[in-house]
């Protein structure tokens, strides 16, 4: 089997998946080299199946399924970075496998992890803050009067 | 994990268009074979690993998958990481669970006679043999007949084990059960489904 993956790789994986497309094309833009690359497995589209325990048993149940998109890629220095997305967003899985890859790069990795993803976690951060706001301007407490029963 | 660091760095492309190439070539895997020693061209894949040739690799990306696991005769990391990312299908030691066995070096057919044929109740279950062999001729000293053929055909191989031959001749009494061998070389491929008969070349 591969090696599990790693702490940091999972979460900047789920960080990029999450992230805005727009940001993330933004910020592959903005950097100061982009490496040559070769498609392993081009941009595709398929489905997932969603499983979640959901009866009181905790059995697993097929939730329905999902669009995904995934795409591989290795950089001309021979790293390999992998991207799954929710949706049909083919470039957005393709920069996902690309910034997966150079993160994983031996010497500039580091580097591009700390100028990337700190951006991307304060833009998912302020996503959720006003994505909590707007639901807790439309709260309602339900609440029941006691009823007196003699 | 190889010390030597992970194989995947090596990692090849499969089809250039995954979903054309794997329908041509099983549209040319159908025409071989309902037509048995009919030499069919096979599309090539961008990345071809270790030890395979053109066509057992296309014969691979477009019949493996998830549940149909794979026996190889040499232990080979990069063919089955490549398969392992391209098909999802697995690769198991021993050639009796096997669905597809490829035979890298088709001189030394060790190990053909644990393939599984099927049983009397399933002989789907036997599995498909994939021979690299070094030329593949339409014409040559082996006679074949049978359905698919119209009164015989001949078929030129260089480069297989002689065991193949007599693999080939149990199949008519095993029948239904028996083995479908898939010959290769470069990118082409000729097919030798179990209903095919070998014909003594001598009474023609």
């Amino acid at each position: 089997m591969e090696e599990p993956m790693r702490g940091p790789r999972r979460e900047w994986l789920g960080i990029l998946a999450k992230s805005d497309p727009a940001l993330l094309e933004i910020i592959w833009t903005g950097l100061e080299s982009h490496p040559g690359f070769t498609h392993l497995r081009s941009p595709e589209t398929g489905l997932a199946m969603v499983r979640g325990r959901i009866g009181g048993t905790g059995a697993p149940f097929n939730l329905g399924e999902m669009s995904m998109t995934r795409c591989s890629v290795r950089l001309d220095s021979g790293g390999i970075g992998h991207g799954y997305v929710a949706g049909r967003n083919r470039r957005h899985a393709e920069l996902v496998a690309l910034m997966d890859a150079l993160f994983q790069e031996p010497d500039a990795g580091l580097r591009h992890q700390q100028t990337v993803l700190p951006e991307l976690r304060k833009q998912l951060q302020s996503t959720r803050e006003q994505q909590q706001k707007r639901t807790a301007a439309t709260r309602v407490d339900f609440f029941t009067m006691v009823r007196g029963e003699d | 994990m190889t010390p030597e660091g992970s194989t995947m760095q090596t990692l090849g492309r499969g089809f250039d268009i995954p979903v054309h190439s794997t329908r041509q070539c099983f549209r040319e895997l159908l025409t071989g074979m309902s037509r048995p020693c009919t030499v069919v061209r096979l599309p090539e894949p961008g990345g071809i690993p270790g030890s395979l040739n053109a066509a057992a690799c296309a014969v691979l990306l477009t019949l493996a998958d998830m549940d149909t696991p794979v026996w190889l005769d040499r232990t080979d990391g990069h063919v089955n990481d490549f398969f392992r990312f391209h098909c999802g299908c697995s690769f198991i030691r021993k050639c009796s669970g096997a669905t597809f066995a490829v035979f890298t070096d088709g001189k030394n057919l060790t190990g053909l006679k644990d393939v599984p044929r099927g049983t009397a109740e399933h002989p789907e279950r036997s599995a498909t043999l994939i021979i690299q062999v070094e030329s593949l001729e339409k014409k040559g000293n082996l006679i074949f007949s049978g359905p698919g053929i119209q009164h015989r055909t001949g078929l030129g191989v260089t480069g297989v084990d002689s065991r193949i031959w007599a693999c080939v001749d149990e199949n008519r009494s095993l029948f239904p059960m028996g083995l479908d061998v898939i010959l290769t070389a470069g990118n082409e491929a000729v097919c030798l489904p179990r209903t095919v008969r070998r014909e003594d070349a001598s009474c023609m």
